[in-house]
């Protein structure tokens, strides 16, 4: 698995996962990500964020899951059986930590050009916008493209490692 | 103790408890102490045991973890030994395993350093082959000597097949170093110990290396038997404290199992340290109690010298009073001053007791001067106690027999002066000598007083007629002399005494003739005795003569006049005779004439009363009112019966009559009155029965012209109940038509209704399978939406691998586009099965709906069936009942003709009685009774207002009679038709 993220060719064009979120379609670069999932049971962690919904076993590796609506500010709904869970690794001093995003429908893998790519408008740019990493059109349609190593600040993310280690340990 | 003074006694009881109280209280203060110092340790060392266990039991995670993310690596899932070992060398160096090997499915371990092992029959092997990470029990190892522990851990190929086991060496000592840490007090330490008790953690490594277990040792060692009892209950994983006895000191021990091994950590602690503060306590309070006695002992020592001093001087007061008393020094009195307060008391008391004694003793001696002085003193008024008060009350005594005896001897001196001879001295106020002195006075009083007594009353005797008797006491001197005087007079009274007693008892005894005796008596007594005698003859003669002819009246023998003369007073009696003589005569005449009289029947003759005076005119008087008395009610008797006899029923007898005489009239009026009642009677049954003989006529008029009425009803009515019957007979037929018809249509109804209910079945199979197909289609989708992942999955490892996934990003894509057809064609499928569910549960509602109109078509059909039954079953009764009527009619025809022919009866019957009734009137209308003849007039008009009815009555009755045979002839014709079961028996039975 590790080597096939290294040896990405450089192209012009870039591989995105597309998914939805309150019907608005998102799209994460293919290289951050690991694995798709169906939900599976999330055990709780008291004293988190609320939009960290637990851990999960994933064939004995433990995961922190989150909510990205909930992360993202929109509104909670209930998980259907389109529910999926993204597995998102970032780099932290270095180190990979593995993430879950909770979605609400996972729809393809798509190419996306350059060129099909805008900054994001100045109009608005706050401390918000610092996730995502541009918009793109395709087929009239306008993709909201994720940075997913700020999707979290750095601080969020050691904790979202910590989590990671300490729930390996008691685990049993 | 006894011979001790008060102040060593007060010594000894304060100093006991003093003593006592401070050793109680220590002792207590003690108890309660260690009890709470042993309750807190027990809790502090299980709190202690439990910290130990979480500990362990969190290094036993992490160390698990650990193995986990060792044998999940790659590397080593590759299989490859080369790769594996290297990786190995580097993890030994990163983790706490001090040595790690990869063992393969039938028990060969190879350990990097080349060293090789058949591990195959371990546990730990076994268990990590299932799947279970897990850790050994202590091993000692045979090289070194040391307890180690081995972690296990399945070990995965690449498609995730338990290819064999990683497992990693631990050091004995992360047990010794979770208990070598924890401590309690000074000399409290942990251990822990496997299931079969074995020491796993101790701080002597010799009972871990050995694996001692006390369990085992305390079957062949009795002392370790309470030890072996605790670590019984900790490999059973109980939680708790405990103590024991060893090694000569009391142990308590907290423990608590280690989750998720068999393993059981304990903490332990010495009951005398623990108790340690409590002792150097027990010390202070022991070195306190002796201080605070004798401090009380001192204060003791002191009070008692003072006080036995004031005592001392006490008793000498005391002993000086004691000699003064004893040398008759009455006056003298304890000095109260000089003693102390709290003796004072005691002083003051002894001073009023010889006060109590010298008192009366001085007092008695002034009394007893005074008495021997013959001054008499007054009576002792002051209050004296007890034995005192008996002085006193005999010195009171003593005053009054002193008084009491001049007393009597001034009372007898002032009788005998006034001639009160019968007055004595009262001995009986006085006792042995006293009361002598004072019989002695009296009997000197007696000497004097007995003859002057006897001399006064015989001379009162004599003076009042009564001669004593002679007197035979003896007297001496000039007493005796008196005496024989005395005796003589009584003698002479006596002899005349006697001389008259007899010729008074001679006269009262009818004896005339005797005398008194006169010889017997001298001078003045004998001329006494001469003159009663002659005064005796004076008075016997005419008597004789007034006895002789009384007696001659008396016996009815009237005997002539007296010639005989007598002088004064006696010639009055003889006239007297003589005319008594003269009346009787007289009174023999009348009554000769009226007995004449009577018998020849003449009742109104009666005696001449005029010709005699008084009782002799009033006896001749009563003569004639009794014959009045007897005439009288004879006379009104016969005019009585006289009147009755006239048919005057009213006469009655109504004079007023006595005795028998009243009998008779009673009698007589009885006899009136009874023959009055019975005509009166006769009256009013008369009268009686001519009423009842014009009802009869009355009744019998009214029931013919019923009886007419009553056929001709009948005859309507049996026409009716003909027309009745044919109408009935039809209607029954109709409902059995009716009947028919409506059973038809309720076996279609059923019929309806079963295929309704095969329909409803049908609907629900459909609707189940429906369902069933709607579950598979979810299947479906679930299994779209995987595919889906999987696809997608795919398109992402194809990205990862750029150039070289293209061929496989293109079959992902195909096979996502599958997923997404086959999870859309189940959708619509999903869509309509939806729909055709509910129109089949549509289908199923109108199905009810229908069914239920059904049932209730099905119900109303039934309920007309049984009107129409109803109406059938009842037609044939009416049928029936309708004949029935007609057999009545039948019989009461016959009865209504039996009614009209005892009417005409009834009728003449009331007639002839009539007659009969007002002949009898007319006999009694004769008789005159008491409630006059009004009422009889009206009785006789009554008669003849009842008379005209009957003949109307009996008017009727021909053609009545004749109704009655016409109707009963059209009956048997209405009859005869329906009768098919009547039985002819002519009684009304069917």
């Amino acid at each position: 698995m590790e080597s096939y993220a290294t040896s990405r060719p450089i192209e012009r064009s870039t591989k995105y996962l597309t998914f939805f979120l309150k019907d608005q379609p998102y799209g994460v670069n293919v290289e951050n990500i690991l694995q798709i999932i169906a939900i599976p049971e999330i055990t709780p962690i008291p004293q988190t964020p609320p939009y960290i919904k637990g851990v999960i076993n994933r064939s004995g590796k433990i995961t922190p899951v989150m909510d990205l609506r909930l992360r993202l500010g929109l509104p909670e709904r209930d998980y259907d059986d389109r529910t999926s869970i993204i597995i998102v690794k970032v780099n932290v001093n270095g180190t990979q930590v593995f993430m879950g995003w909770i979605v609400d429908n996972v729809l393809e893998v798509i190419d996306i050009d350059a060129e099909h790519v805008d900054e994001l408008p100045s109009v608005g740019t706050s401390i918000d916008n610092r996730y995502i990493e541009g918009m793109a059109k395709i087929k009239g349609k306008v993709i909201t493209l994720l940075n997913p190593e700020r999707v979290l600040s750095k601080e969020e993310l050691i904790k979202m490692k910590n989590l990671q280690q300490e729930k390996s340990h008691t685990a049993k | 103790m006894k011979n001790l003074t008060i102040g060593r006694k007060v010594l000894f009881l304060v100093a006991g408890i003093v003593l006592s109280i401070c050793l109680i209280l220590g002792f207590i203060n003690f108890r309660e102490a260690s009890s709470a110092l042993i309750d807190s340790m027990e809790l502090t060392l299980v709190e202690l045991a439990k910290t130990a266990s979480t500990s362990i039991r969190l290094k036993l995670d992490i160390y698990f973890a650990q193995i986990e993310t060792i044998a999940n690596r790659n590397v080593l899932k590759s299989g490859d030994w080369e790769q594996q070992r290297i990786a190995l060398l580097e993890q030994v160096e990163k983790s706490d395993f001090k040595a790690m090997a990869v063992v393969d499915r039938n028990g060969n371990a190879s350990y990097p350093d080349g060293n090789t092992a058949q591990l195959g029959d371990r546990e730990y092997f076994q268990k990590a082959l299932k799947g279970e990470t897990n850790i050994s029990d202590a091993i000692t190892s045979r090289v070194s000597g040391e307890v180690v522990f081995i972690v296990a851990t399945p070990l995965r190929s690449v498609n995730n097949q338990i290819q064999g086991v990683l497992i990693g060496r631990l050091p004995g000592t992360f047990l010794t170093d979770v208990t070598d840490a924890l401590a309690y007090g000074e000399k409290g330490y942990a251990y822990a110990v496997d299931q079969r008790g074995a020491m796993i953690a101790h701080k002597n490594r010799d009972l871990i290396i050995n694996k001692v277990s006390y369990i085992e040792e305390a079957k062949k060692d009795k002392k370790y038997a309470e030890l072996a009892a605790l670590l019984t209950r900790m490999t059973n994983g109980e939680t708790g404290t405990s103590n024991y006895f060893y090694e000569g000191e009391v142990r308590y021990m907290g423990y608590a199992p280690v989750e998720g091994t068999t393993w059981s950590i304990a903490m332990g602690s010495y009951e005398s340290e623990a108790l340690a503060p409590v002792h150097s306590m027990l010390v202070i309070v022991i070195i306190s109690s002796l201080a605070l006695g004798v401090i009380f002992i001192l204060i003791a020592v002191f009070l008692s010298r003072s006080i036995g001093n004031q005592i001392k001087k006490v008793n000498t007061q005391i002993q000086d009073i004691a000699d003064a008393v004893l040398q008759g020094r009455l006056n003298e009195r304890a000095d109260v001053d000089a003693i102390a307060v709290d003796f004072k008391g005691s002083a003051e008391s002894i001073n009023h007791l010889i006060d109590a004694f010298v008192k009366p003793i001085t007092m008695t001696l002034e009394y007893l001067d005074s008495i021997s002085k013959g001054e008499m003193p007054s009576q002792i008024t002051e209050t004296y106690h007890g034995d005192f008060n008996k002085i006193k009350a005999s010195l009171n005594q003593l005053i009054e027999v002193i008084a009491g005896l001049l007393g009597e001897t001034n009372m007898l001196i002032q009788a005998a002066s006034d001639g009160n001879l019968k007055v004595r001295g009262n001995t009986a106020k006085f006792q042995n000598a006293w009361q002598d002195m004072i019989t002695g006075v009296n009997s000197l009083f007696d000497a004097f007083v007995r003859p002057i007594n006897l001399t006064a009353e015989y001379v009162k005797s004599i003076s009042t007629g009564e001669i004593p008797p002679i007197i035979t006491d003896t007297y001496k001197g000039d007493f005796n002399e008196i005496k024989n005087n005395f005796n003589q007079l009584i003698n002479i009274m006596n002899g005349l005494l006697g001389e008259t007693n007899m010729l008074i008892q001679s006269i009262k005894d009818g004896k005339l003739d005797v005398r008194g005796n006169d010889a017997k008596f001298d001078n003045a007594w004998k001329d006494l005795l001469k003159g009663i005698n002659d005064l005796v003859v004076a008075f016997v003669e005419p008597i004789n003569i007034t006895s002789e002819y009384i007696q001659r009246i008396s016996i009815g023998d009237i005997p002539s006049l007296i010639k005989s003369n007598f002088k004064g007073d006696f010639n009055v009696i003889i006239d007297n005779l003589n005319q008594l003589i003269n009346i009787m005569n007289g009174l023999l005449g009348e009554t000769t004439t009226l007995i004449d009289a009577a018998k020849n029947g003449k009742l109104k003759v009666r005696g001449k009363d005029k010709q005699f005076q008084n009782s002799w005119q009033q006896l001749l008087l009563g003569i004639n009112q009794l014959m009045d008395a007897i005439v009288d009610p004879i006379n009104e008797v016969m005019d009585v019966m006289g009147r009755l006899a006239r048919k005057d029923m009213t006469a009655r007898v109504r004079g007023n009559y006595k005795g028998d005489l009243n009998i008779f009239k009673q009698n007589v009026n009885n006899a009136g009155d009874n023959l009055e009642d019975a005509l009166s009677q006769v009256e009013r049954a008369v009268q009686q029965i001519t009423a009842a003989a014009g009802e009869i006529a009355n009744g019998s008029q009214s029931l013919a012209a019923g009886s007419s009425e009553q056929a001709s009803s009948l005859e309507e009515i049996a026409s009716s109940l003909e027309e009745m019957n044919s109408l009935t007979l039809n209607n029954a037929e109709n409902a059995k038509q009716g009947m028919e018809l409506s059973e038809q249509s309720l076996v279609h109804v059923r019929t309806g209704n079963s295929a309704m209910d095969r329909m409803n079945h049908a609907m629900d199979a459909i609707s189940k399978s429906a369902r069933e197909t709607s579950n598979i289609i979810k299947t479906i989708n679930d299994i779209a939406f995987q595919t889906n992942l999987l696809a997608l999955n795919a398109a992402v490892e194809a990205a990862h691998a750029g150039e070289a996934g293209k061929g496989f990003a293109v079959v992902a894509e195909e096979v996502k586009n599958l997923a997404l057809r086959s999870a859309e064609a189940a959708q619509n499928t999903d869509e309509l099965i939806e729909a055709s569910l509910k129109n089949s549960e549509d289908g199923a509602k109108i199905v009810e709906e229908v069914s239920a109109s059904f049932e209730n078509i099905q119900s109303s059909f039934s309920k007309v069936n049984n009107i129409v039954k109803e109406i059938s079953i009842s037609s044939e009764e009416q049928s029936e009942g309708i004949r029935q009527v007609n057999v009545a009619v039948g019989e009461l025809n016959k009865v209504t003709q039996g009614n009209a022919a005892n009417a005409e009866e009834s009728a003449s019957a009331a007639e002839e009685l009539n007659s009969q009734a007002s002949e009898l009137k007319t006999m009694v209308q004769e008789f005159e009774l008491s409630n006059s003849s009004g009422p009889m007039t009206r009785r006789n008009n009554d008669i003849r207002q009842v008379a005209p009815p009957q003949k109307k009555a009996s008017l009727p009755a021909t053609p009545r009679n004749n109704a009655g045979s016409k109707y009963g002839n059209k009956d048997m014709e209405i009859v005869l038709p329906m009768d098919d079961d009547y039985d002819g028996d002519g009684d009304g039975d069917f």
